[in-house]
């Protein structure tokens, strides 16, 4: 019981950590990030499992984040504001070449991060050549070129 | 502008409401750092320092008032003696019930359990020793404890132990 309870506090504390976060905190890792990543990753491993490290236990910590992760999955199924609680929604920061500024600011992207995303992927030279660019939900940008630069 | 074409998910007045929500979260994450900081989750800091007993007294303890579950804790004991060649300690029952005493430093000579009380005796040519005890607690919650002297003064303390 332990286990299971343990498991489900450092699920929902790292679900609300990260969701603070915001979108684009571990969107692009960099090595620092990975690093990081890495420590919270052993920090969390040990609340997981203390000094229990049978194999029995190992599936209960395995078998109740699993558990957890499918029921929000079906819970935002069919329940559309859990996912946007859980998982927030798109917004778009660039439309018909203009930065929507407020919303890029509070998102934490910059114009260089979004031209780049529109360079790596449609070869965009300029901000008038995006008809939208877009911060997803997985905090990558999704750009749409206008029709003309496609 | 020109009319929006794209098809998205996007609602700006949820999307205001979890900038808000997100910027609550930093401030309670740096607070919640500050707190650690302070002591208040266990693993020392100056609010989690606590001390029974005058210094100078028979018996002054020092001691964490915040503890962590599974983790091990520190009690430093000031202790005299007015019988030459051994100490005698003892700690409540109560309180041994939800720790492990895990080392006690100097090693005690002997240990004997009574029903209220758990007792040990250290060999000392000193009247006075300064003695660690390193516990696991086992519970959460608020744990109250007392430590005295056989045949002497005692203190009082509690602690809390959290997951």
């Amino acid at each position: 019981m332990d286990t299971v309870l343990r498991t489900v506090v450092v699920y929902l504390f790292v679900l609300v950590v990260f969701r603070i976060s915001g979108k684009r905190s571990l969107s692009q890792i960099t090595t620092f990030d990975f690093i990081l990543l890495l420590i919270i990753g052993e920090a969390t491993q040990q609340a997981l499992v203390g000094n229990d490290f049978s194999i029995i236990n190992a599936f209960v910590v395995i078998g109740t984040l699993v558990t957890l992760e499918c029921l929000f999955s079906r819970m935002e199924c069919r329940w559309p504001l859990v996912g946007r609680v859980v998982g927030s929604l798109p917004v778009v920061v660039v439309e018909h070449g203009k930065l929507l500024k407020e919303r890029a600011e509070q998102e934490g992207v910059t114009l260089s991060e979004i031209l780049t995303a529109g360079r790596e992927r449609h070869g965009l030279e300029r901000l008038e050549q995006f008809k939208y660019a877009i911060l997803e939900r997985h905090g990558g940008i999704s750009v749409v070129p206008i029709d003309d630069a496609r | 502008m020109t009319k929006r074409t794209l098809e998205i998910d996007e609602d700006l007045d949820f999307q205001r409401k979890e900038w808000l929500w997100q910027r609550i979260g930093i401030a309670m994450l740096i607070l919640f750092v500050l707190v650690a900081l302070l002591g208040l989750t266990g693993a020392g800091g100056p609010l989690s320092h606590g001390a029974a007993g005058d210094r100078g007294s028979p018996i002054h303890i020092e001691y964490e008032r915040v503890v962590r579950r599974g983790a091990r804790a520190t009690m430093k004991l000031h202790l005299r003696s007015n019988a030459p060649g051994a100490i005698q300690f003892w700690v409540s029952a109560p309180y041994v019930e939800h720790v492990k005493i895990e080392t006690v430093l100097p090693q005690p000579d002997g240990v004997s359990v009574d029903q209220s009380r758990q007792v040990y005796t250290i060999r000392s040519d000193a009247a006075e020793a300064t003695v660690l005890l390193h516990a696991e607690h086992l519970t959460i919650g608020r744990l109250h404890g007392e430590i005295g002297l056989v045949g002497g003064p005692s203190v009082q303390f509690s602690q809390v132990s959290l997951f």
